[in-house]
């Protein structure tokens, strides 16, 4: 494949240039010739002829080059020569062709700022409403479910709690007992240079149960059960599984979306108590070498002042993160569009909302205890 | 030497199993060539062969003058911008747009200004048939026929001489398959093309094909052009050509 050989003579006297191009006028080749041309120099020249007698070979790309060269030689008289009949009839075709065809450059419209935050608020605004109108059908859809027992799919149920729950004890008892290990090593400095060695039990015991157990077992899951719920579902719907289910009249909601609900909702009580355990386990090791608290001394403390309604606290959260979790992880894979990328992006999407709205809920929570003194 | 597909005693397998026993054929530049036969019978992995996706057991595969098998990396990537492959489902990227399907090719393998890669976007638009207001719709929006023609224009983004179509027409209503056809024929006068495809479409390899083989149980049964092909005799060649003997529309 031959470089195109660019010759040019220049007649200053008839205020013309000729510029020979031979070789191939394909489309490696077409950036060289604008540089080319682009570095001759065209004072007082009003013509350019370009012979093309010489091309040995021309692809559409050279011919819209040769179509458009008056783009780039706007100020002269343009005369293309040429005696090939195949490149004329080329020519002549790409130059009916792009007369059609209006290239305006602008392929992505801008907008002003007012106008894009008017956008974004009326999309949030929507997406909420549906939501909304997802939180609905589901609601009606338990209401069915509760009228007909025999419906519920328990079989699923259990698959969803062997996969979510039962494979998460590990990570959660690992993450727990590590805070655990954390706080406690970071309060017994404190503790110490007040002598008040004994209040790590008090400290511990309420920090675990109300707040730190249910929050790392609800984030945990968020990132485990979310992630992989939205990812589910939302191949489900690019490989229009989904479709498939509702053509053969499966209800989606009844055999996706509730199975994973209830499934979350009656184990996240669970999985908070493993925490709790763990939690306090990695507590009471650094009690007992830090501090130099026993064991048992440790636990008599521990059921003195520790009320079961702390632990209680702690575990009624757990239902409602639960279904925030698994609601909004499904919400959005249902919300997957038939393409890849939006798997990715509604993944993201369902585990950041889901942690905010943990951490949202677990604020509510700690207003009403407050409110009715617990 | 003046093919421009050349391949000779191609053996592949997976694991234990033969999917090829020794196949050759050759496809002349400027011509459309078929490859037809049962399903699973390897149309697929032939032709990503051609295309460097999959190595063969032995054999030798002669494509636009390069000997693949022995072709080095560089080499390769010299050849992957001279052919063009269509595959079964489009395959378009989901996260680009129409436009940018097609123009990704040049933006990445050419030093051309935006605006002469979106005259030729748009003329590669205009040339299977779709208007320049469909550049801005995404994968997830367009229908099967349209994946088509947008998956063709982006193997045509870097003007190859050779294309290669898996089951082009497979998916597609009979007047948008037929619409396709016209399109093949059109572009291969006008892009002087050389063609390779798979093929189940009897009507579109009676349009299009100039020469076509026919791969059953390992072998290559018969080759040439569909009336070579109509006399020869095999259980796959008579029903597969049942329908065209005896509805000959
Ligand atoms: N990656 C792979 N691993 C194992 N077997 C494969 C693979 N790809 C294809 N095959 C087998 O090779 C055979 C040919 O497949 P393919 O080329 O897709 O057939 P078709 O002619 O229908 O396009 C099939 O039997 C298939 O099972
Ligand atoms: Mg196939």
């Amino acid at each position: 494949m031959a470089q195109p050989l660019l010759v040019s003579h220049k007649n200053t006297a008839s205020g013309k240039i000729e510029i020979d191009v031979s070789g191939n006028l394909t489309l490696n080749y077409i950036s060289s010739i604008k540089r080319y041309i682009g570095e001759l120099s065209f004072e007082g020249i009003d013509t350019v002829d370009i012979n093309l007698d010489n091309i040995d070979n021309m692809d559409s790309s050279g011919a819209i080059f040769i179509d458009s060269i008056s783009t780039q030689l706007k100020n002269q008289k343009i005369n293309i020569i040429c005696h090939q009949s195949e490149i004329i009839k080329n020519l002549a075709l790409i130059h009916a062709k792009m007369k059609n065809i209006n290239t305006c450059e602008s392929v992505a419209d801008k907008h002003s700022l007012l106008y894009n935050v008017g956008f974004q608020s009326v999309k949030a605004y929507k997406t909420f409403l549906s939501f909304l109108s997802f939180f609905g059908e589901l609601n009606y859809s338990f209401y069915l479910l509760l009228l007909h027992p025999s419906k519920i799919r328990y079989k699923e149920i259990i698959f969803e709690i062997n996969a979510n729950i039962i494979k998460a004890f590990g990570i959660i008892a690992v993450t727990s007992f590590l805070v655990g290990v954390v706080v406690a090593y970071q309060s017994s400095i404190q503790l110490a240079k007040y002598g008040a060695n004994i209040f790590i039990v008090d400290m511990l015991g309420l920090s675990i149960l109300r707040e730190l157990g249910p929050l790392i077992t609800a984030i945990i899951i968020a990132g485990r059960s979310g992630s992989f719920f939205t990812a589910q579902i939302g191949a489900m719907k690019v490989t229009l599984e989904i479709d498939a289910m509702q053509t053969m009249g499966f209800d989606s909601m009844r055999f996706l979306v509730i199975p994973r609900i209830v499934a979350l909702v009656l184990m996240m009580p669970v999985l908070i108590f493993i925490a709790d355990i763990s939690g306090l386990f990695g507590g009471m090791l650094v009690a007992k070498y830090q501090l130099g608290i026993s064991a048992s001394f440790f636990i008599g403390r521990f059921l003195e002042i520790i009320s079961v309604k702390q632990f209680l606290v702690g575990i009624i959260k757990g239902p409602f993160f639960a279904f925030l979790i698994a609601s909004i992880a499904i919400y959005h894979g249902l919300n997957v569009k038939n393409d890849t990328q939006s798997i990715g992006v509604n993944t993201t999407k369902s585990v950041v909302e889901s942690i905010f709205a943990i951490i949202v809920c677990d604020a509510v929570f700690s207003i009403i205890f407050t409110v009715l003194g617990i | 030497m003046d093919y421009i597909v050349d391949i000779k005693d191609i053996v592949t397998k997976f694991g234990a199993t033969v999917v090829h026993d020794k196949i050759s054929l050759h496809v002349k530049s400027g011509e459309i060539y078929a490859i037809v036969g049962p399903s699973g019978c390897g149309k697929s992995t032939l032709l990503r062969e051609l295309v460097a996706l999959h190595k063969p057991v032995s054999g030798s595969i002669n494509i636009l003058g390069y000997n693949l098998l022995d072709a080095s990396y560089k080499q390769i990537q010299e050849l992957r911008k001279k052919w063009g492959f269509l595959f079964q489902n489009g395959a378009l990227f989901s996260s680009l747009s129409v436009y940018d399907n097609i123009a990704l090719p040049l933006i990445e393998y050419t030093d051309l200004s935006s605006k002469f890669i979106s005259k030729m976007v748009v003329y590669k638009l205009d040339l299977v048939g779709l208007k320049e207001s469909d550049g801005s719709l995404f994968p997830s929006e367009i229908s099967g026929g349209m994946v088509k023609k947008v998956a063709l224009a982006r193997a045509l983004a870097l003007e190859p001489r050779l294309l290669f179509l898996d089951e082009p027409t497979s998916g597609l209503d009979p007047i948008s398959a037929r619409e396709f056809d016209r399109l093949l024929l059109r572009l291969r006068e006008f892009l002087s093309l050389s063609v390779v495809m798979v093929s189940h479409d009897l009507h579109s390899i009676r349009l299009t094909a100039d020469r076509l083989a026919v791969i059953d149980d390992k072998h290559i049964v018969a080759q040439g052009s569909l009336d070579d092909i109509v006399n020869t005799h095999t259980p796959f060649i008579n029903a597969f050509f049942d329908a065209y003997n005896t509805n000959p529309s």
